[in-house]
């Protein structure tokens, strides 16, 4: 009885979790696009199912995997992708009806002659008649971008929009896929329109498609299944790769995660208010089940890219809510009263949330520039870094509790800042490894351990900033509220060297842009200014 | 006296200059939008005094000027050596007595020892990378550092007991600080590029240059002067035994940055002779820090050449640019060049083939590689080799690394450097890294056994 509340958590959770593996399976006499979906493409240098592909490039424009159709309903990105990929082979097209361009900014919706409605969402079709003056606008910000003049919002929105259409077009064009593969081991992919009709598999495609576009369903599946066979039997490993990702695609792991992240949350606030000890046991319960998920799902990306866990800023967000949940797995037994779950919970939904924005940028499994390109560098150097980043911010999530609690006892307090004192040598110590290897790995590149690039810069910062905190305690500058303060500016200096350096321009080690993170990290920078002040409030047991 | 000795050596002092440390190097990251990353190196870090400049702080668009004077990064580099050097002196006491003070000190010796070997060990090997996996090669360095850290470890266990990590870790940091030190003062940096089918002899420090004045007229040999190009940007008269002529150069007309644009009827024209009658250079701002093209600065300048008595020959436009496409200026019967300072070295490389792999597709590099052939007259060597990402060559105290290639792929750019202390972040890293692992793990179990009675 006393398990009872666990018991219907975890039932719950893995009940909902183990429905989302389920593969995804089309009713039958309807067209099966669900295993078109697993078809292998190469795209930007990477063989992945066609789901993948279609994913990205709806994510791309309108920022959601899925989309509505006139009808009002979500259909699958697939789905898109056949549309718009089959358009052309219709008196009446239907995929330039489906909105699937986001377009946020007003002064763009004006000169495309648009108004603005929910979600900000536009079929291409509605604006064809702008297409040239977007053409022009657009190539005008490019030459300002490479002439590095000033450019203003709308000019950089127009310029997005541009590259939108150039994807869309890409999309509606499927001569330019890359459908056939190598003939050779060391080969290249070939695209649909240079394969020939002699070739079997642009010629099943190519039917697939036709079937596709004639709404022939029997013929559709009669097709995907004729491309797809040779592919089973030539190239298996490959092919089961691409199954497994668009399985992995449908399962949306990391989605799973962060539900159950919010869940595990709410169970241990629930705590606080409550007192009822079977709550929190159920949350670290809860968050344990959701790390195995986490696991599984990273294991399968790394399965899936070949490479070890981070190779971009997705996979570095992704990688450090593992690690905070593993960590807070060990602390909570430790320091008990919850504060290790909500650091968890707080920090896997937060870091997959981070992860989800950062997906809008393509490929999350993006292939590596050519410098970047070593197991063994990526395995050691990132990943102790990335722990690195990890283990700081563990440390000012608790100092954050230690403040912000305005209920704890002297003694949980004191349990808190002895967490975030131990954390911080961990941080000390991964930060100053990874910086140092890091700096290795330039040497054995070209030749210079310390080059004082900006992404160096950052990562030094860190270091220095976690011997700093170290210091002023070992001087007893600094005392338990002192620590929380000095932890919780920790985080800001931790987010400038995984966001902020990258906002300074292109360099060696920005390998991952994204616009608008600026304001966000300003914004996280005062919020985290304004807990260390609410630090400085005299407490009454502080005297 | 031993108060002034306590406040050096104090905890409180540590704080602020790790504090300082951090801001000067937010503000030399930030600056890094304006300047060229070798200007912030030698504005911000190698240099005692910084000068910050408030618009680093700022978007580049609101036009905020001024600065402020701070300790730069040799200054608080040394400062926390003092600091870190005097507390081990005043508080840290050897805590061994007896037969084990002496095992402990003949210990650290050859942890000390060890250390040194692995440093120095590698000046004696030429490593032809490539023959060995990159991870087996780098994971063995580590593990040679890591060898001679426990050595130490364990030397420092025996006189300072429960201290050991700690002064074991700061002994690492004092040997990386040095080390920097050392790379900033010694170390050469240049390139080498070389034609498929050609071969180089010379390095070229792309960060300053020489004006090079070349006799043709001897068919086997070419006689060349070179005039240091710090010489050309200071300005005044240059007059040597060597020089045929002497060269009259104006602060005001080097640029140390530049582009060379067709000359048109409205422009002011300075030059009287050469390129310059049809060409003008233009200055450019420099190369700022954060731009990832690679790109280098390339100084143009005019010159005025007069004969040794003291006769106008002319005033003469004289560019890297115009270096870079194969044009001398004809100054009298003699050459003139603006090239990159070259160093000759006694060997050559011979560039076989350069291959360039995109991934398909993409324009995104999958990989560089040369294939060359190292010649080297003294030593007798005649090797083939291959030179790729992360796969550097190291010969005679020098290492190779792929960098660049020429724009239509015929050619190939190496990175050549020249840092006999290579190895020391390896041995310090590891010393830093087990000195850290023993002292916080001491913490940790000791934290571990409290919570659990």
């Amino acid at each position: 009885m006393r398990h009872a509340p666990i018991v219907v958590v975890l039932v719950l959770a893995a009940a909902w979790t183990a429905s989302r593996g389920v593969p995804p399976k089309s009713p039958a006499g309807e067209m099966n696009v669900a295993e078109a979906a697993r078809i292998p493409v190469a795209y930007q240098g990477r063989t992945q199912p066609l789901d993948t592909l279609a994913r990205n490039m709806l994510r791309s424009l309108s920022g959601r995997q899925t989309f509505e159709d006139r009808e009002g309903n979500q259909r699958a990105a697939i789905v898109w992708l056949l549309d718009t990929a089959t358009d052309f082979a219709h008196a009446e097209p239907r995929a330039i009806h489906h909105r699937v361009f986001r377009i946020e900014n007003y002064d763009v919706l004006t000169i495309l002659g648009l108004s603005p409605r929910e979600g900000l969402r536009y079929a291409i079709a509605e604006f064809q008649a702008k297409l040239p003056e977007i053409e022009k606008q657009g190539l005008e910000a490019q030459r300002k971008k490479d002439a590095k003049e000033p450019l203003d919002l709308v000019g950089t929105k127009m310029l997005e929009l541009y590259s939108q259409i150039h994807l869309y077009s890409f999309v509606a064009q499927p001569q330019f896929w890359y459908v056939t593969p190598p003939r050779r081991p060391e080969g290249d992919w070939v695209r649909l329109g240079d394969a020939g009709t002699g070739d079997p598999a642009a010629r099943s495609f190519v039917d697939m498609l036709m079937a596709y576009a004639h709404g022939d369903a029997a013929e559709f599946n009669k097709h995907v299944a004729a491309h797809l066979a040779p592919f089973d039997a030539g190239r298996a490993e490959e092919t089961k790769k691409a199954r497994f990702e668009a399985w992995f695609n449908h399962v949306e792991p990391f989605y799973v995660c962060s539900v159950l992240y919010v869940f595990a949350f709410l169970l241990t606030a629930i705590f606080w208010l409550t007192r009822a000890a079977p709550l929190n046991r159920s949350a670290l319960a809860l968050i344990a089940l959701t790390f195995v998920v986490h696991t599984a799902a990273l294991a399968a990306r790394i399965h899936i890219s070949g490479r070890p866990p981070v190779t971009n800023l997705y996979s570095s967000a992704v990688f450090i809510g593992w690690f905070v949940v593993l960590a807070a797995l060990l602390l909570e037994p430790l320091i008990k009263h919850g504060f290790g779950n909500v650091v968890g919970a707080v920090a896997g939904f937060a870091t997959l949330l981070i992860a989800h924005f950062l997906a809008e940028e393509g490929d999350t499994f993006a292939v590596l520039q050519a410098v970047l390109d070593t197991q063994f560098w990526l395995a050691t150097h990132v990943v102790c870094i990335t722990i690195g980043y990890a283990t700081t911010y563990i440390a000012g999530l608790l100092a954050i509790i230690q403040i912000l609690h305005f209920g704890l006892t002297p003694e949980q307090r004191k349990t808190l800042s002895k967490a975030v004192y131990g954390v911080v040598c961990f941080a000390t110590f991964f930060s100053f490894v990874g910086t140092v290897l890091g700096g290795l790995w330039a040497d054995d590149s070209w030749g210079r351990f310390w080059g004082w690039d900006p992404k160096e810069n950052g990562a030094l910062m860190i270091v220095l900033w976690n011997a700093l905190v170290l210091h002023a305690r070992w001087g007893n500058m600094v005392r338990e509220r002192g620590l929380a303060m000095l932890a919780v500016f920790g985080n800001i200096v931790v987010s400038w060297s995984w966001f902020g350096v990258n906002q300074l321009g292109v360099g060696l080690h920005s390998y991952g842009f994204t616009s608008g993170v600026a304001l966000w990290l300003f914004v996280f920078a005062g919020s985290q200014a304004a807990i260390m002040a609410i630090g400085l409030i005299p407490r009454r047991e502080a005297a | 006296m031993s108060s002034v000795l306590r406040a050096l050596a104090s905890l409180r002092l540590t704080v602020v200059l790790l504090g300082m440390s951090i801001f000067l190097v937010l503000a030399g990251t930030l600056a890094q939008r304006f300047d060229g990353i070798w200007t912030v190196m030698d504005g911000y870090f190698r240099c005692p005094f910084a000068w910050i400049e408030l618009r680093v702080f700022f978007p580049e668009a609101w036009g905020v000027g001024g600065g402020f004077p701070f300790p730069g990064g040799k200054l608080l580099g040394a400062a926390l050596l003092v600091n870190l050097t005097l507390a081990h002196a005043i508080r840290f006491k050897v805590r061994a007595t007896g037969a084990r003070l002496l095992g402990g000190l003949l210990v650290t010796a050859a942890g000390a020892a060890a250390t040194w070997f692995v440093i120095a060990d590698v000046f004696e090997h030429d490593s032809t990378s490539g023959q060995i996996d990159p991870a087996m090669r780098v994971t063995l360095q580590l593990l040679r550092g890591g060898g001679a850290a426990a050595v130490l470890l364990l030397g420092c266990a025996l006189l300072f007991k429960k201290k050991a990590g700690i002064v074991l870790l700061h002994a690492g940091i004092i040997l990386m600080m040095a080390s920097e030190l050392i790379t900033a003062e010694f170390a050469e940096e240049g390139r080498m590029a070389i034609a498929e089918g050609s071969w180089s002899n010379y390095v070229e420090d792309t960060r300053s240059v020489e004006l090079a004045v070349v006799d043709p007229r001897d068919p086997a040999t070419d006689d060349v002067v070179v005039v240091p190009g710090r010489l050309l940007e200071r300005g005044g008269t240059i007059s040597h035994a060597d020089l045929p002529f002497d060269i009259v150069a104006d602060p005001n007309f080097y640029m140390r940055n530049s582009d060379i644009r067709e000359l048109g009827a409205e422009d002011q024209r300075t030059a009287t002779a050469g390129d310059g009658l049809k060409l003008r250079a233009v200055p450019r701002d420099p190369v700022s820090g954060t731009d990832s093209s690679g790109q280098v600065d390339l100084p143009s300048a005019y010159l005025t050449f007069r004969g040794k008595a003291g006769e106008p020959i002319g005033t003469y436009l004289v560019s890297t640019i115009l270096t870079l496409e194969g044009r001398p200026q004809l100054v009298g019967d003699y050459e003139v060049w603006l090239r990159f300072k070259r160093t000759y070295k006694p060997y050559s490389i011979h560039l076989e083939d350069f291959r360039f792999d995109k991934y398909p597709g993409t324009m995104t590099p999958k990989n560089y590689s040369s294939d060359v052939v190292l010649i080297d007259p003294e030593r007798k060597v005649e090797r083939k080799v291959r030179i790729w990402m992360n796969n550097p060559l190291r010969y005679r105290g020098e290492t190779f690394y792929q960098a660049s290639f020429e724009p239509d792929e015929t050619g190939t750019v190496l990175q050549v450097v020249e840092n006999r202390g290579w190895m020391v972040p390896y041995v310090g890293c590891m010393i830093v890294g087990i000195g850290m692992l023993a002292q916080f793990g001491a913490t940790l179990f000791g934290f571990l056994r409290r919570e659990r009675p």
